[in-house]
């Protein structure tokens, strides 16, 4: 399957934004029958994503995960098909182009950098890596979902607060669903993270027993701090509503912020030697 | 021959004269049961809504349709109508179908959009076509009426919001929750507004209803109708913590619902939301419990604004309405067009003249130059023979006026001959 990856790594971020226009044209009520092709078009660009996905774990004999890029994808590919999931269920699409214009802007991302073959270390190779990192991505996307929903709460909060019965009023789902989505999507990415970094934690620890210096361990720890907060909060002390949506909109920019200093700063994802390193640059 | 309508509606005429010439159902059949002889009028319908009372008809000659609704208003209502009477409005050929198509997708109603025209237009068909006054024609008109009221509600948003304020009231209800069973609708009012605004909760599928009135035998009478229960004023608080929605549409001078009482009661309902639809003129509510975290308030005036704003919306959906009707007016008109003899016989002669050259082509080769010029000549004259006594007949269904529609349809169909209407089966 290599030959198509070049292929599909066009066809895949071209599928989304085709996604991502029809979509629009459902949300914004026009060209009705041009916006049931969205039925139809996100499947297909489902099925093409997860063939690149499969065409490169072929070519390089090792899951998607070890690069940046390569995590956009997965992260791109795991928030639509949720969303699918989410769509097939309700029946309501009035929230796809907020999700999917989210997974199509981490695809086009990962699709301009991506290696499309590239060899890792033995260790990068390891099943326990591999379930690590899947639980991580899960509870990143999942995250990202319950910040999305949570964005469009508050849209359509201020206009029934305000009396301004506008677009969001007329095609978002019910208030109440927004929020359970929110908070629903939040319980589902803190128990994917906590395995994520449990199952990190026994296997850094047999490697690296200093990776509690570890700044990505450290800010995960903070990201997954502040949704469990949300989440307790919801369930034990009755926050409702906004709230929540400004708490799990917090952890997902603050999620963000980690994700692009990762990036920026550091050459790999984990670095478990930097505390050490910045403390013995300071003395 | 012409198409006809003939009538008044809520433009026209004032309410008073609706009422006196409105037929109910039995009247209708009655009326279209009994044609009147040597009126002329071959099919006939009769449309009679609280808004409108219009007779559609079929004539042999012009404004002979207009004397035959006179004739029935007179015979059934005993209203003499002048035929130059300003309420009375009459439209023939393309401006009757599209008036029927306009009626039928909604927009010439009172409210742009509403949902009960179509039906009552189906209702008004069936008994016309059970009192045999609908033929051929009219069949394939309504047909295609249905088919426009039906395009118009899925292609376009002109039946979309809530025109009530009631409705809207209820409407935002569908806004704010999403499982409407479990939730608990507080009424405080039992008066005309709140039984209202009640009863489009429970049509919405809202499950319980708590009911309160200062006459405390109109909040048993209620809360029986919804199968709720009646509360006592003094146990309001309670109560206005087990509600998600609470109509308040009492005259009361002043609020009867503070702030507090409201943050008290979101507080301990753990931060659920709660929706205040204050339809009391002076208000029940008092503002500030809108600055209430998870507390949507909505008075009388900012749900009026919202039905004003949806039938706005309607409105702007009129021209796309337009271009269904005019699509749809053209697919019919081509049809009807069809349906004359001159078409018919122009249509058979080339048939048949297809049939004869390519017969003769196929030969061709087994005659001489001279025979062939002779057979050409025979074959012309034999399609020429055998056409004239269908040709003298077709012309002579012409006087029939729309029961020849049935006749000209199966000489048609026996040749297959087609009739340029191209998107018949879309």
């Amino acid at each position: 399957m290599e030959p198509i990856l070049p292929v599909l790594r066009c066809a895949v971020p071209t599928l989304y934004a085709l996604v991502v226009a029809l979509y629009a044209v459902l949300f914004l009520g026009r060209g009705r029958r041009l916006g049931r092709l969205a039925g139809t078009v996100l499947p297909t660009t489902l099925v093409a994503h997860l063939l690149f996905l499969v065409a490169f774990v072929e070519a390089n004999e090792r899951i998607p995960l070890a690069a940046l890029p390569e995590i956009l994808s997965v992260i791109a590919f795991m928030t639509a098909l949720a969303y699918y999931a989410v769509e097939r269920s309700t029946g309501n699409r009035s929230t796809g182009l907020f999700v999917l214009a989210f997974s199509a802007i981490l695809q086009w991302g990962s699709s301009g950098r991506i290696a499309l073959v590239q060899d890792v270390p033995e260790l990068l190779r390891n099943p326990a890596f591999g379930l690590h990192t899947a639980t991580a991505i899960l509870g990143y996307a999942a995250f990202a979902v319950s910040a999305i929903y949570g964005l469009l709460y508050l849209f359509l909060y201020q206009e029934l607060k305000t009396n301004r019965f506008g677009r969001f009023y007329r095609k978002l789902p019910p208030l109440e669903i927004l929020g359970k989505m929110n908070i629903r999507a939040a319980v589902l990415g803190l128990v994917s993270l906590t395995i994520g970094i449990l199952s990190g934690i026994v296997w850094a620890a047999r490697l690296h027993p200093g990776f509690l210096s570890d700044p990505m361990f450290l800010m995960t720890g903070v990201v997954w701090l502040v949704f469990a907060f949300g989440v307790f909060a919801h369930y034990r002390l009755g926050w409702r509503g906004k709230p929540t949506v400004y708490v799990s909109i917090s952890g997902f920019l603050l999620m963000g912020i980690v994700l692009v200093a990762v990036n920026l700063f550091l050459q790999t994802f984990h670095r478990f030697d930097v505390v050490a390193w910045n403390f013995s640059s300071l003395v | 021959m012409e198409l006809l309508v003939v009538g008044l509606n809520h433009r026209t005429a004032p309410v008073e004269l609706r009422e006196r010439i409105a037929f109910n159902r039995e009247e209708t059949a009655a009326a279209l049961s009994e044609p009147v002889p040597g009126d002329g009028v071959t099919e006939r319908l009769l449309l009679s809504t609280c808004n409108r009372t219009e007779y559609y008809a079929f004539c042999q000659a012009a404004d002979c349709g207009l004397a035959s609704f006179r004739e029935l208003v007179g015979r059934f209502k005993n209203v003499a109508l002048a035929g130059d009477a300003p309420t009375l409005y009459a439209y023939r050929d393309q401006e009757m179908v599209t008036h029927l198509f306009r009626v039928a997708s909604s927009i010439d109603s009172l409210i742009v959009g509403e949902a009960q025209i179509l039906g009552q237009v189906h209702e008004a068909f069936e008994i016309a076509c059970r009192a045999g006054a609908s033929g051929p024609l009219f069949h394939r008109l309504l047909e295609t009426a249905f088919r426009v009221g039906k395009r118009v509600r899925s292609e376009t948003e002109i039946a979309i919001g809530a025109v009530s304020v009631a409705s809207a009231a209820a409407t935002l209800a569908g806004r704010v929750f999403s499982e409407m069973e479990d939730r608990t609708a507080l009424i405080l009012g039992a008066g005309e507004t709140g039984r209202l605004a009640a009863h489009h909760l429970r049509e919405i599928g809202v499950g319980r209803f708590r009911v309160a009135n200062r006459t405390r035998a109109r909040a048993d009478e209620l809360a029986d109708v919804l199968g709720g229960t009646p509360v006592d004023f003094g146990d309001l608080e309670a109560a206005l913590r087990e509600a998600s929605i609470v109509v308040t549409a009492t005259s009361a001078p002043g609020p009867i619902l503070s702030a507090a009482q409201i943050r008290a009661a979101v507080t301990a309902r753990r931060n659920r939301p709660v929706l205040i639809l204050d339809l009391g003129v002076p208000r029940d509510v008092e503002i500030a419990a809108n600055k209430v975290a998870n507390v949507f308030l909505y008075d009388i005036d900012s749900l009026q604004a919202l039905v004003e704003e949806n039938l706005q919306r309607r409105r702007k959906e009129i021209p796309k309405v337009e271009a269904i009707i005019e699509s749809e007016k053209t697919r019919f008109f081509r049809w009807y067009a069809s349906l004359g003899v001159g078409p018919l016989i122009r249509d058979l002669r080339e048939h048949l003249e297809r049939i004869r050259a390519s017969e003769v082509e196929r030969h061709a080769g087994r005659f001489g130059e001279e025979d062939r010029e002779r057979i050409e000549a025979l074959s012309r004259g034999l399609v020429n023979k055998i056409l004239h006594e269908p040709m003298v007949n077709l012309r002579s269904f012409q006087r029939e006026g729309s029961g020849s529609v049935v006749r000209l349809e199966t000489v048609r169909r026996l040749f297959s001959l087609e009739r340029g209407d191209a998107d018949e089966n879309d």
